[in-house]
């Protein structure tokens, strides 16, 4: 089952996508608060797929994804990105992100762009 | 047993058809010649006598306070209660535990009969509001195979309590 | 608990951490009437996390009223704030956070967040509008404040010019090699998946990705940099030509990794159809291709011309500012230079508080338990000192946990404390009154519990003090006062209790006022002049009782002391008031601290056992006779150490029958109480027992004549249930 590690600065974020990951039975291996952590946790725990919020503090998303890419040019994040944050988005795209998904999201939205990856 | 006889009345859910008909399950218990019922669903459990501890400065109905399982229970003798001469308690004394208004109550009786699920059409007004030592108990007596022998208490009265929203 | 509610739960407490976050920050902004740029940006984050908290569990009012405030707070993180445009940018705030609070309060409830919330997003978006006309109406200003805004967006569209010229090679290379007609044409069509949103990023990526493999490929839209082409692509999909010799089932795979996609098609093309873009499109040769070029030529110099203006305008973020009035004038401000609040980031967990009850009843039962095992063993000599050694570690450690657990619930008052900073701000605006809240010890901890039931009675004492106590500026200024009103709130502990006193330098109580009232109502009965000063200020607690015929909006319709009072008994807890005419008032609130764990002795008064906290009891002894004697009223009274006592005898005190009548066959135990030290007489002294409080049963209200003095009760560990005393509540007549 497919390795999932879910970053966001806002616990509420997090708790609500790992929920809806675990109900389908994905394995969610580890969690972070910032692209700082992501990066280090990506070292360690080398997630199948990560799920990656744009705006956070010490070290964005962006920031954060352009890191773990170098480390692992196969790597799969998605970016998770609010309205209005095209050019982040953008950059992202180009930077090696696989996909995104913009908030609100229903749980299909990320279900099914997960599965897309794995 | 009493218990098994207070889970199997709370374990069938009234159905549909038996809310049209307005059925209500009643614990029986008995006070000498007098059996009084009460509304199962303010039933929590029936308990043998277990010991009692004391309150000082206490009415004469509040014999004092047990314990369930950690919790404190005031108990009240329901002959007292209900202005009757009180009694030595037998081994077939119990306590019926009642929640009502958030608040557990022990209910001393001598006997526990029966539960009886009744329809509120053979529930009669009784014909005075029973006052006794200031107490007013009945609400409805029944009629039929009861003869006037079975009356149904209002709790909330009894014990001076008013119903949670 | 479900999924579902652990996620309101966390949605709620998330939010409200961030809520009082906001209002600290602001209060101190306000202060200050301006913020740094690291308070801005954290302003702007925390309504961009609630936005998007609330957009995910629909709560719809939430998410619009952040939405407008983070827009706000968007324009100021770029351009600044004047210094006119604070006080607006502030209220504005203020109100959001509030109506959000009353929101998730709602939630809290199991209700539905329904605010109302035209007003305030019309307030919000006016606000905006006219701050953002503000900064256009300057010069060239706009366009560089344009340009900032642009900024990440500018910086990457050189990235994606160097990506589009690095695809663009393909096509450019075309121009002079032959064209190669037995390579494969494919024509791909994309429809993303409905509401997917940024539709031409995703066909950005798309083509990117199908880029990458050997070929040449072009789209239709061919310019994917802008989000214009979004609505476009939605309503005709997205065209991909792609020339390779590569296996369709590679071209799916990629297609089939790319997000959002609702479906795609292959299908193979003619090289030379009319519809494949001219860049890629096979040709007889005739034409010049020159058109390809043109597009690679215009994005580098869309880019080139983006980059000149993106240059100036990233310089001075404050430039584009500097225009519009004196904006930015506040932008140098909000420089490092000024004291930005300290946010230690500290390791805290969040605790679901039912386990810590479980917690402590666990410990409560192991203090009682080992507390029966260490009082019933009876060894011989010998084992009994390793015995004693074994139970004394065993008691330490006891100890030791039971004082951890208490601390995990314990927590301090500024939770509570800081909440009244906005409510003083909201009460003195209103009444146009100027009040400085000052707060002490707000490092005092406190059960949480005590927390939860401080809230509601402080907020009342504190509207009381700044609705009724503070006078206005005019009024302090002809008294001599100083026109700013003082509210102190103060919180200390005592060992076992906690004090929380409110104090301000406003009006006082009057004595008259009170008195004429009590009167009126019937609440008095005695003369005026038996009646002391403190007694009369006490008055005002009976319920039924206001001074004030015109109850303002927060002191609430007949929300009276006497609810206050009620409030801090639940918690058992006391309320009293002092006062001095013109100067000031203090109510003081003293709560017990949640010390469910008592050391006790037991005592027996006829057939009832008592429990009496050893920290009350100065000594016990047994009285010879005529120690204990009869003083000119009729009270009895005895002599210790040189010092006067009255006796209370436990047995009349609580209707006791079958106790011990005569002092020499029972005993007397001195006790320590807040009013005055007194001895109580009892039958016999049990031993000294570890034992876990608990509260009496409500209802006994109803069933016993006298409980005053009596503070709960525990269950020993044979069952039995003992009274614990307090000895602070023995009313003594002398």
């Amino acid at each position: 089952m497919a390795r999932i590690m879910v970053v966001d600065d806002a616990a509420f974020m997090r708790i609500t996508i790992k929920n809806m990951l675990q109900k389908s039975e994905y394995e969610v291996v580890g969690e972070a608060e910032n692209g700082r952590i992501a990066v280090e946790r990506y070292a360690e725990l080398r997630p199948d797929i990560v799920t990656m919020d744009i705006t956070m503090p010490e070290m964005d998303g962006l920031e954060a994804l352009k890191a773990i890419v170098k480390m692992d040019p196969n790597a799969k994040v998605i970016m998770v990105s609010a309205m209005g944050q095209e050019a982040m988005v953008r950059d992202a795209v180009l930077s090696g992100a696989k996909g995104f998904i913009v908030k609100p999201f229903k749980e299909d939205g990320i279900l099914s762009a997960i599965a897309k990856l794995v | 047993m009493s218990n098994e006889l207070v889970r199997d009345a709370l374990g069938n859910e009234a159905e549909v058809d038996k809310a049209e008909k307005n059925l209500q399950k009643y614990l029986f218990f008995s006070l000498d010649a007098v059996e009084y019922g009460v509304e199962i669903g303010l039933v929590q459990e029936i308990i043998t006598l277990p010991q009692i501890s004391p309150i000082p400065s206490t009415k004469k109905f509040c014999k004092g306070v047990i314990n369930i399982r950690g919790s404190i229970v005031p108990v009240i003798d329901m002959r007292i209660k209900l202005g009757k001469e009180p009694c030595e308690y037998t081994e077939k004394t119990c306590i019926i535990v009642l929640e009502l208004a958030g608040e557990r109550i022990g209910a001393i009786v001598e006997r526990v009969l029966e539960v009886v699920e009744i329809s509120s059409d053979k529930l009669l007004e009784s014909p005075s509001k029973f006052e006794s030592n200031g107490y007013h108990s009945i609400s409805s007596k029944i009629l039929g195979d009861a003869g006037g022998k079975r009356q149904i208490l209002d709790l909330y009265q009894v014990f001076d309590l008013e119903a949670e929203a | 608990m479900s999924a579902e509610e652990s996620m309101v739960e966390v949605y709620i407490y998330e939010t409200q951490q961030l809520l009082q976050r906001l209002d600290d920050v602001l209060l101190d902004g306000e202060n200050r009437k301006i913020l740094t740029e690291e308070q801005i940006n954290e302003v702007f984050r925390s309504m961009h996390t609630i936005k998007g908290a609330s957009a995910m569990m629909e709560f719809g009012t939430i998410t619009t009223v952040s939405h407008a405030v983070e827009d706000i707070f968007s324009l100021i993180r770029e351009s600044g704030a004047a210094d006119d445009e604070w006080p607006a940018v502030f209220d504005l705030a203020f109100q959001t956070v509030s109506f959000i609070n009353g929101e998730v309060a709602k939630l809290q409830e199991g209700i539905a967040p329904n605010g109302s919330v035209p007003e305030l997003t019309e307030r919000a978006h006016a606000l905006l509008a006219g701050m953002k006309a503000r900064r256009e109406g300057g010069t060239a200003a706009p366009a560089p404040a344009a340009a900032a805004e642009e900024t990440p967006n500018v910086a990457a569209a050189p990235a994606a010019a160097p990506a589009a010229v690095a695809e663009e090679p393909a096509v450019e290379e075309t121009i002079e090699e032959e064209t190669d007609d037995s390579i494969p044409f494919y024509k791909i069509k994309i429809a993303f998946a409905e509401d997917c949103q940024m539709e031409t990023i995703r066909a950005m990526g798309a083509f990117r990705a199908l880029s990458a493999i050997e070929g040449k490929a072009a789209s239709i839209p061919e310019k994917l940099d802008t989000s214009e082409t979004d609505r476009y692509i939605i309503e005709n999909g997205f065209l991909i030509y792609i020339q390779t010799e590569v296996n369709p089932d590679i071209l799916k795979g990629i297609l089939d990794e790319v997000l959002f996609v609702e479906k795609y098609s292959i299908l193979p093309i003619d090289g030379y159809d009319d519809e494949i873009p001219a860049s890629i499109r096979l040709r007889d040769g005739s034409e010049p291709a020159v058109v390809p070029a043109a597009p690679a030529a215009a994005a580098p110099a869309a880019a080139s011309v983006a980059a000149p203006t993106a240059a100036p305008a990233a310089a001075p973020a404050a430039a584009p500012a500097a225009a519009p009035a004196a904006a930015p004038a506040a932008a140098p401000k909000k420089a490092a230079d000024l004291p930005t609040e300290n946010s230690a980031k500290q390791n805290f967990i969040s605790v679901n508080v039912n386990k810590l009850d479980s917690l402590l009843d666990i410990v409560g039962e192991i203090v009682t338990a080992q507390s029966m095992v260490v009082s019933s063993a009876t060894l011989d000599d010998k084992r009994q000192e390793s015995f004693d050694v074994a139970a004394k570690q065993l008691r330490t450690l006891i100890n030791e946990l039971q004082d951890v657990v208490m601390s995990i619930r314990m927590l301090p008052v500024s939770n509570v404390f800081q909440k009244m900073k906005r409510i003083v701000r909201d009460m003195a605006k209103k009444e146009n009154k100027d009040i400085e809240l000052v707060l002490l010890g707000e490092e005092t901890e406190v059960d949480k519990n005590v927390i939860d039931c401080l809230s509601d009675p402080l907020m009342h004492l504190i509207r009381n003090s700044v609705d009724h106590g503070i006078e206005d500026k005019d009024t302090r200024m002809r008294k001599g006062k100083p026109a700013k009103g003082r509210i102190v709130l103060e919180a200390h502990t005592t060992g076992n209790d906690v004090i929380v006193t409110i104090t301000d330098d406003g009006k006082g109580l009057q004595r008259d006022a009170i008195l004429k009232k009590a009167y009126e109502k019937g609440l008095v009965n005695k003369a005026e002049n038996e009646i002391s000063d403190k007694d009369v200020y006490s008055l005002i607690f009976l319920p039924g009782f206001s001074t004030k015929e015109a109850v303002t909006e927060y002191s609430g319709r007949g929300v009276g002391m006497d609810v206050v009072r009620r409030n801090v008994a639940e918690v058992g807890g006391s309320l009293t008031v002092d006062s001095e005419p013109g100067k000031g008032t203090t109510f003081t609130i003293r709560i017990p601290l949640t010390l469910t764990i008592v050391d006790g002795m037991k005592f027996q008064v006829g057939n009832i056992s008592f429990i009496i906290p050893t920290s009350s009891v100065q000594t016990a002894l047994k009285p010879n006779p005529g120690d204990v004697f009869v003083d000119s009223e009729g009270h009895e009274m005895m002599m210790l150490q040189g010092n006067c006592y009255s006796v209370i005898r436990m047995s009349d005190m609580f209707g006791i029958e079958n106790a011990v009548q005569n002092p020499e066959d029972g005993m007397i135990m001195q006790l320590h109480s807040e009013g005055r030290d007194f001895c109580m007489m009892f039958d016999q002294l049990d031993g000294e027992y570890q034992v876990v409080a608990k509260s009496l049963p409500s209802y006994l209200e109803k069933c016993a004549e006298r409980l005053e003095g009596i503070s709960g009760c525990t269950i020993l560990g044979d069952g039995s249930i003992n009274l614990i005393l307090d000895a602070n509540k023995f009313q003594i007549d002398v």
